[in-house]
């Protein structure tokens, strides 16, 4: 213990026992962060003041080097992409040094971290690998004039990263898998849709099957949190989700989308149907499965995985019903994803998730500015609506106001 | 048990990267096995529409196998065994069917149907190209490609014939070709030329 640091009337040492105990618990029970704890523990001197300064500096290295890896990595994916004459070699040459370099990549992130000590900058490495094996994939693609769109260079790149996020806990190699797997399942399904020759169905069908994948990956998040070997492997999982979930009902709230009159509706391929089919029951068995994990305290949980559940089913249908009237449908979507957005800030409001509340007004300001452009209102038309959704939620949060000035008095009644 | 848990990390660690290569070799392997195995065919390309011809670092391609005119009894996205012959120094289709044929065929999907032809594809429809040569094979008068075929009708590219010789990216410009007969890029740049070189053999080395 640094008593020299202690604040002058300094308590006893049975209180700064018990203080460092539960500060222990609490970063446990993610009451407070690293960065309180640390706060907490230099104003009572149990710490020395640098400590505050350190947890700064890890934080900024952290971030540095995920920026500079990212940076590297796009660099060589660029270097190598651009196939320049004056990088032009031998083709076993060129296969053996992308091999290598992903070799390579691993081991310099796995010495740096666990030989070396360097914790951030190793996972930084070992970041830069999973991005370059995914260029490796593509770079030995272009090797043999594999075709560019083929969905099956990112089921590779996703089962070759996907159990190294596990394995490292990584949470960045996490959001990358997720975001490769969702690339390459939209990938197929356009494929599939393409030999239709409708873009505007296959954009439809793209669209639902995202509004499948987001609730998919949102009830992996509630999974993953409940478990705890998993649990910092939650964030990924429930930004992704709820941020897919919410482009997908955005996406499907352009009013040109629906307008199909001179197209023909394709039937539902086989393959897509099936692959819809099992997403959704996924979805289903994650919810299932995180509500078993938090029988104790479902808190929100109930709610969001009703939300949930209702896209699922919602972008079932909208990718088998055919819309033969665009207005109407497009505004439906529109007022759900108002509906998202509003339980999205509840749900932050309930959980202290910044990162909900941020995501909703995000997406809501993004919402509105595009909406004022896609509608072809008269002018009169767009004040009105403007007038009206303004008003509604003006009276929500009027009412939210009484609600909360209720709890209030009660607080302070009893 | 420490020791214990670290060598197992270890090992899983390993692994992951052992799979990330064995998956890498599952691209190349049968690629390498066609190039190697196959037989080599000439096949000749048809002019596409020239905004999509060329994206990013590759060459969209499309060759009169690609239409198939008077077979029916196909469903989009079903497998094609096409038969080839050949017919001069390129090789064309001499049948059409839902099981491999005898002889030398190529292994497709039907990706359209219109009423007298069907679209195939055959996975060699992409050629990559250095960056910004693609405008050489843009502005050529005729496009041959050699591929690779294995006895199971996979094909893969070995490289191109651009004007009947081979492709060859940093050819240079003000080199005056044999035939007078400059090419002019729509853009007026100065005119492409191309030197003139033998006329490979089936046994050309690959140019990728």
């Amino acid at each position: 213990m640094d008593s020299e640091n202690r604040p002058q009337d300094s308590p006893g040492d049975d209180f700064l026992g018990r203080l460092q105990a539960e500060v222990e618990r609490w970063q446990q029970e993610r009451l407070i962060g690293a960065r309180q704890a640390a706060a907490i523990l230099c104003h009572y001197g149990l710490r020395p003041p640098t400590a505050v300064r350190v947890w700064r500096l890890g934080r900024l290295a952290s971030i540095l080097a995920v920026v500079g890896a990212i940076l590297v990595g796009v660099g060589i994916i660029l270097l190598i992409a651009s196939n320049r004459q004056e990088f032009d070699l031998p083709r076993g040459l060129k296969v053996a040094l992308i091999m290598g370099t992903t070799v390579f990549l691993y081991a310099l992130g796995y010495v740096l971290k666990y030989e070396l000590r360097f914790p951030r900058v190793g996972d930084a490495i070992t970041f830069l690998g999973a991005i370059f094996y995914g260029a490796a994939v593509f770079l030995v693609g272009q090797i043999y004039n594999v075709q560019p769109d083929e969905p099956r260079l990112l089921l590779y790149w996703f089962v070759g990263v996907v159990p190294l996020a596990y394995l490292l806990r990584s949470s960045p190699i996490l959001a990358l898998s997720a975001l490769v797997a969702a690339a390459g399942l939209g990938m197929q399904a356009a494929v599939w849709m393409e030999y239709s020759g409708s873009e505007q169905v296959t954009a439809i069908r793209v669209l639902s099957l995202y509004g499948i994948l987001g609730p998919l990956y949102y009830g992996l998040a509630w999974l993953h949190e409940g478990l705890p070997p998993l649990r910092d492997l939650h964030r990924p999982l429930q930004v992704i989700g709820l941020v897919m979930s919410l482009a997908a009902l955005f996406g499907l709230g352009f009013t040109g989308l629906f307008d199909l009159t001179d197209e023909s509706i394709p039937d539902m391929l086989g393959r897509l149907v099936l692959t819809y089919s099992l997403l959704s029951a996924a979805t289903v068995v994650s919810f299932g499965a995180a509500f078993y994990l938090w029988r104790r305290s479902l808190a929100s949980l109930p709610y969001e995985a009703v939300a949930a559940l209702a896209l699922v089913a919602l972008a079932f249908v909208t990718a088998y019903v055919p819309i033969e009237k665009p207005e109407p449908a497009a505004a439906l979507y529109n007022i759900l994803l108002a509906a998202a957005l509003l339980g999205t800030v509840a749900v932050g409001v309930a959980r202290d998730s910044e990162a909900h509340i941020n995501i909703a007004l995000g997406s809501f300001a993004i919402l509105v500015l595009t909406r004022y452009f896609d509608w072809a209102l008269d002018l009169f038309d767009r004040s009105l609506f403007f007038l009206g959704a303004g008003a509604l939620v003006l009276a929500v949060a009027f009412l939210l106001e009484s609600y909360r000035r209720r709890l209030l008095r009660q607080v302070r009644g009893g | 048990m420490m020791e214990n848990r670290t060598t197992l990390f270890r090992l899983a660690f390993l692994a992951v990267v052992a799979l990330q290569v064995a998956l890498l070799l599952v691209i190349i392997v049968p690629k390498e096995r066609t190039l190697a195995t196959g037989e080599e065919v000439v096949l000749q390309t048809v002019p596409v529409d020239p905004r999509d011809l060329f994206r990013g670092d590759y060459v969209n391609l499309r060759y009169t196998i690609s239409t198939l005119r008077g077979y029916a009894g196909f469903a989009v996205g079903d497998r094609i065994y096409v038969g080839l012959m050949q017919q001069g120094d390129v090789w064309d289709v001499r049948s059409a069917s839902q099981s491999p044929p005898d002889g030398l065929y190529i292994k497709g999907r039907v990706t359209e149907i219109r009423p007298d032809s069907l679209d195939v594809e055959y996975g060699i429809e992409s050629y990559f190209v250095p960056e910004g040569s693609g405008s050489i094979i843009e502005n050529a008068d005729d496009v041959k490609v050699r591929v690779a075929i294995d006895s199971s009708g996979n094909a893969a590219v070995k490289g191109l014939l651009v004007d009947g010789e081979p492709f060859k990216p940093n050819q240079p410009e003000e080199t005056p070709k044999a035939a007078p007969t400059p090419v002019v890029t729509p853009d007026a740049s100065p005119p492409l030329v191309t030197t003139p070189e033998p006329v490979p053999t089936p046994a050309a080395t690959p140019t990728n």
